[in-house]
């Protein structure tokens, strides 16, 4: 790791928000006109390369290798991260229909933080251009696609409104659709995966043991910007009891495992 | 010769201007009502408990609901608030399926509503 990758680790609070909410979006800095580049050549590609998008559009590395993006998947995936050859460029056309709610594959769902998407957004996506929409803290849910049939507007859901050059990491269980393009632009997204290969043996995050030594504030709650209060309290769709307490032991052992102690999810 | 059949011209009898005939009253026809369909999507099978998710149905042959990126406007707070507004649950919460105390699936607790009126095109 060079110390401009280690310059752009998360801290413990942005790790904590990661395992509650489910993602962490970040704009690098990238060369001036590289974000347009990327966007015109894929306007006029003429069938989708599927795996080969990044032969077809090699300056598709300079933003996974950014030091930002490695800062985060350095963070939540080890220094020894996979870049999956799995990646698909998500073309939404104009006049396109919304898609519905899912997680991605079957329901294999595991608890440790192993893998997850990169989605990289070349030109601004406006509320009109079909934006991606997640469902912070569902990625520890395990329902089937069609269970998810009769949901439309979920509470706290987020549209992936975002400037050029945006790259949203979502953890790969998190519920996610888009909305209708109803503009006359295409909106182009490249999803990439990643994966982790060895289990943490101590934190690769920007990590401050200070920072978990914070007592529960039961008058916080929500608020809180400490790793303690915001894995017990945040509740980012305002679920009931029985989910919550679920909700919170699970954040617990993530963040446990992701200190360096697999056991702490039961296998 | 036959008998000339006289016929002999109905006539109508004036109105009686001092009797009042009962105004007929607009009734909506079962027939012209259509179901419109309202999944809630509740934190809890309590009536009254926060709603996580909504999804109108509405008997039209375009109609589509689909997730919006733009505020959204709540209908309702809870589904008491849709039953005082004339909705009527035809499906509550199936509480019987095997409880797991650590996994968790889907969000909330699905109540099925409906309303019969007459819906333009």
């Amino acid at each position: 790791m060079t110390d401009l990758d280690r310059a752009h680790l998360l801290s413990d609070v942005e790790v904590a928000r990661f395992v509650v909410n489910g993602y962490h979006m970040i704009t690098p800095e990238l060369p001036e006109g590289l974000n347009e580049s990327i966007a015109t050549q894929l306007d006029v590609l003429e069938s989708n390369p599927g795996d080969a998008i990044t032969e077809a559009v090699p300056e598709l590395w300079q933003i996974l290798e950014h030091p930002a993006a490695r800062g985060v998947l350095v963070s939540l995936l080890g220094p020894d991260y996979e870049v999956q050859s799995h990646r698909h460029w998500h073309c939404k056309q104009a006049g396109s229909a919304f898609m519905q709610w899912h997680q991605d594959s079957v329901n294999n769902r595991d608890l440790r933080l192993n893998r997850f998407l990169g989605l990289y957004y070349p030109r601004d996506v406006t509320t009109d251009m079909g934006p991606t929409v997640i469902v912070p803290g569902t990625q520890y849910r395990n329902a089937p696609t069609d269970r998810m049939a009769t949901y439309t507007n979920i509470r706290g859901q987020v549209p992936l409104v975002v400037e050029a050059g945006t790259m949203a990491f979502t953890h790969y269980d998190l519920w996610h659709g888009a909305v209708a393009n109803r503009s006359d632009q295409k909106r182009h997204m490249i999803k990439f995966l990643f994966r982790r290969t060895e289990d943490n043996t101590e934190p690769t995050w920007n990590h401050d043991p200070a920072a978990v030594e914070e007592e529960r504030d039961w008058n916080l709650r929500g608020q809180a910007e400490d790793v303690t209060n915001i894995l017990g309290f945040t509740n980012p769709i305002m679920v009931a009891q029985s989910d919550h307490y679920k909700e919170s032991r699970i954040r617990r052992q993530v963040w446990q495992y992701l200190l360096g102690k697999p056991d702490a999810i039961p296998a | 010769m036959g008998k000339k059949k006289q016929e002999k011209k109905k006539t109508r009898e004036p109105r009686k201007p001092d009797v009042k005939r009962p105004r007929k009253k607009r009734v909506q026809k079962e027939e012209e009502r259509k179901q419109r369909l309202l999944y809630l999507h509740a934190a809890t099978p309590n009536v009254f408990s926060t709603i996580l998710g909504y999804t109108f149905i509405e008997p039209r042959p375009d109609a589509r609901p689909e997730i919006t990126a733009t505020e959204q406007d709540w209908p309702y707070e809870n589904v008491h608030e849709a039953i005082v507004d004339g909705w009527q649950v035809v499906q509550f919460p199936h509480l019987q399926a095997p409880f797991d105390d650590a996994d968790l699936d889907v969000v909330g607790y699905e109540f099925i509503l409906q309303k019969m009126e007459i819906v333009g095109r």
